[in-house]
């Protein structure tokens, strides 16, 4: 089974890496059940929607794809794993991953955005998985969400190893934890931890919000950390959260200085790539940090010569919009946001300085 | 004070600082839904839509009566009621949130939410909330809980001469009529009730659950009853008021309320974990000896809608009981569907 080796080359994988990595690459493969057939289409999709000229972009995209083996053989190597969900709080998960360094080895993420970056944008061939969660207790016509559906459909299939924990996202929607507890119910009943909140903020009240509120989201936090080291023996202190913090840095000085391009104008960057970063840090605890860094900074400094020169993606002038939240499961339609002549200079994580 | 009626919107706060709690219970109209789509998606709790679609039509006597909305947040669609008539209404809307999780620190928030509405509703009467007019409004509400659970009492006796309809509708009923007369009425009730008994019908007794039973919203019930099977009307999440529990004599009123409403009730589908539903159902089930057991949920409820997938199978471990689950967007097309796998399920219970 080589038939990848054109798919990974065009992501940056080097020659070397391919061939030690082979035994995982082909067990992840196989087990999302991806052919020959579907690295043909990864390829053409690759081709038609993403900037390849950029190496950044390659690289970029090559890294979801580790991030996809290290998911898929999480549990075959051993490791404990915990999931959380989406949105989640920036930080949470680093400080959580950097904590059971201390105690073993752990896989921590948000495994349905790793499977949207991948299966979705990549590959194209999510709708298995959202055909699983549709069979399987989040039905179509009941606005069930598909982010979910896409998480228990990996589950079902076999795709994505069950957690030890999952960490469900109580503070946000209602979709999130109650779908949770129905995997926990389908899959083997692993733990689910609910870290809550009220979304009972009145219109007027931001950015004052009622401190009763942020108090009992610490709590729920705090009362997180303490059954984390219950359960698993790791500790969350002020040195663990001050190294997570830099486990962090430099993706976010290599996101902050390609943001400093995407004042430019032209704009050297379409939203199809600028969404590629989006999400390393909100879903992902373990390569990203640093070879996601690293293809940001490659991104960062190729935009800077276009700046220098300047090219980019769509004419001088034309007309910027915002994106409150990029699609991260098909490059078609930020494409055609860019096709369409709109730049996007900003969206949710990536908000350059004021021009 | 209208209030949505999803048990965490305790009447003794009003009636303290002497303004009348309505309750928003009015539903099973497919109109307001219709209005509603032109301020929100259809993505959103049908009872919830209603809401916004009565309350935006400039047609409703209860929407038109009151002078503010006091909206708990439970849930998203909660959340959607309250948003979306703040924004495109002059409604005064007031809102506090209900946490997901029972813990000494969610009742606290839950608390702190009574506490910054009571200061509201003081505000808007003029009228201090004092120890003596709590207690008065503590103790005229307990008597109420107290008459609404004998009552339910009846409606699970199989042999009361009320109706599962008319037992609904008196429910219904506390949330909207003076709470003196109210309960003067439910206690000449009760007495007549005692009086006369009917025999136990031989068709077959079902527990109705589900997420929410508005006022109005009577066709499951019809569709039951005219089967002839008996309806035990058992917990649902809004609409149903909740009477299961006193508010305990306490100095520290706030805390006691918090507790009776937020801790002691079941709690509904949207809490997380949310085991204690489908416990609490297991029991009354088996206590009650019922035959089967009829989940009725609104459309996009999702908490109801995905507890739904696994709960009639949990149940069926437990007692070996059938679930049928039906669910409604309050639309007059569903009927004939509904009415056959009503018939179709009781039909499969008979003994
Ligand atoms: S419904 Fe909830 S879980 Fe799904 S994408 Fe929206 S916020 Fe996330």
């Amino acid at each position: 089974m080589t038939e990848y080796n054109e798919l990974l080359t065009l992501c940056g994988f080097e020659p070397d890496e391919i061939q030690r990595q082979r035994h995982r690459i082909e067990t992840t493969f196989q087990r999302l059940n991806l052919g020959a057939d579907d690295m043909d289409r990864a390829v053409l999709r690759l081709r038609t929607y993403f900037d390849l000229e950029l190496m950044g972009v390659r690289k970029a995209i090559g890294v979801w794809l580790k991030e996809l083996i290290d998911l898929v053989m999480a549990r075959d190597e051993g490791k404990k794993i915990i999931y959380y969900g989406y949105p989640p709080f920036q930080y949470t998960g680093l400080v959580i991953k950097k904590a059971s360094e201390a105690v073993g080895d752990f896989y921590v993420a948000c495994p349905e955005v790793i499977l949207c970056e991948t299966l979705g944008q990549i590959f194209g061939k999510l709708n298995p998985l959202l055909e699983a969660g549709e069979t399987g207790g989040l039905p179509p016509g009941h606005a069930m969400c598909s982010l979910l559906q896409i998480k228990d459909g990996a589950l079902s299939l076999g795709y994505i190893p069950a957690p030890d924990l999952s960490i469900s996202t109580s503070y946000f929607c209602d979709m999130g934890p109650k779908a949770d507890e129905l995997m926990q119910y389908k899959h083997g009943g692993y733990p689910v931890e609910f870290f809550d909140s009220c979304m009972d903020s009145p219109w007027g009240e931001w950015p004052a919000y009622d401190p009763q509120l942020v108090y009992y989201l610490g709590g729920q936090l705090d009362q997180l950390f303490s059954s984390l080291q219950d359960r698993f023996g790791f500790v969350i202190d002020e040195t663990v959260w001050a190294a997570s913090r830099k486990l962090a840095g430099p993706l976010y000085a290599a996101t902050n200085r390609l943001n400093k391009s995407l004042v430019a104008n032209p704009l050297p960057l379409g939203p199809v790539e600028a969404q590629l970063i989006v999400n390393y840090p909100s879903a992902c605890t373990g390569i990203a940090m640093k070879e996601g860094a690293e293809a940001i900074e490659i991104m960062a400094e190729e935009l800077e010569k276009r700046v220098e020169t300047g090219a980019g993606v769509l004419p001088k002038d034309a007309p910027r919009v915002l994106i409150g939240f990029p699609s991260f499961v098909d490059p078609a339609l930020n494409r055609l946001i860019q096709d369409a002549g709109l730049a996007v200079p900003a969206h949710s994580l990536l908000l350059g300085p004021p021009r | 004070m209208g209030y949505i009626p999803g048990g965490y919107f305790p009447e003794e706060i009003a009636l303290a600082a002497e303004a009348i709690p309505v309750g928003m219970v009015r539903g099973g109209q497919h109109g307001p839904i219709e209005h509603a789509f032109t301020y929100v998606d259809h993505w959103v709790d049908t009872f919830c839509r209603s809401q916004i679609g009565y309350a935006t039509s400039g047609e409703d006597p209860y929407y038109n009566l009151i002078d503010v909305l006091v909206v708990p947040i439970t849930d998203s669609n909660n959340r959607s009621i309250s948003d979306t008539l703040s924004y495109n209404t002059d409604l005064e809307l007031f809102v506090y949130g209900v946490p997901h999780k029972k813990s000494a620190e969610g009742c606290l928030y839950f608390r702190h939410g009574l506490e910054k509405m009571a200061d509201r509703i003081a505000e808007l009467t003029g009228i201090a909330i004092t120890a003596k007019k709590i207690a008065e409004a503590i103790d005229i509400c307990n008597r109420e809980k107290e008459l609404l659970r004998k009552l339910s009492l009846e409606n699970q006796s199989g042999t009361t001469a009320i109706s599962a309809k008319d037992y609904v509708m008196v429910n219904h009923a506390s949330m909207l009529l003076d709470k003196r007369q109210f309960v003067e009425k439910l206690e000449t009730l009760l007495k007549e009730l005692q009086s006369v008994k009917v025999s136990e019908a031989a068709m077959p007794k079902v527990l109705l659950t589900g997420s929410t039973l508005a006022m109005g919203d009577n066709k499951v019930i019809d569709l039951l009853e005219g089967t002839g099977a008996t309806v035990i009307v058992g917990e649902f999440a809004e609409g149903i008021k909740q009477f299961q529990h006193q508010v305990k004599p306490d100095e520290n009123f706030m805390g006691a309320l918090a507790e009776t409403y937020f801790m002691e009730r079941v709690a509904p589908a949207w809490f997380r974990p949310g085991h204690e539903l489908p416990e609490h159902l297991i029991q009354t089930s088996s206590d009650l000896g019922v035959d089967g057991v009829v989940w009725y949920q609104l459309m996009f409820r999702e908490s109801y809608k995905v507890l739904s997938h696994y709960f009639p199978e949990m149940l069926k471990k437990a007692t070996g009981l059938p679930v049928m689950v039906l669910d409604s967007d309050y639309d007059p097309a569903e009927t004939g569907q509904m009415a056959t796998r009503v018939e179709t399920y009781i039909e499969s219970i008979r003994k």
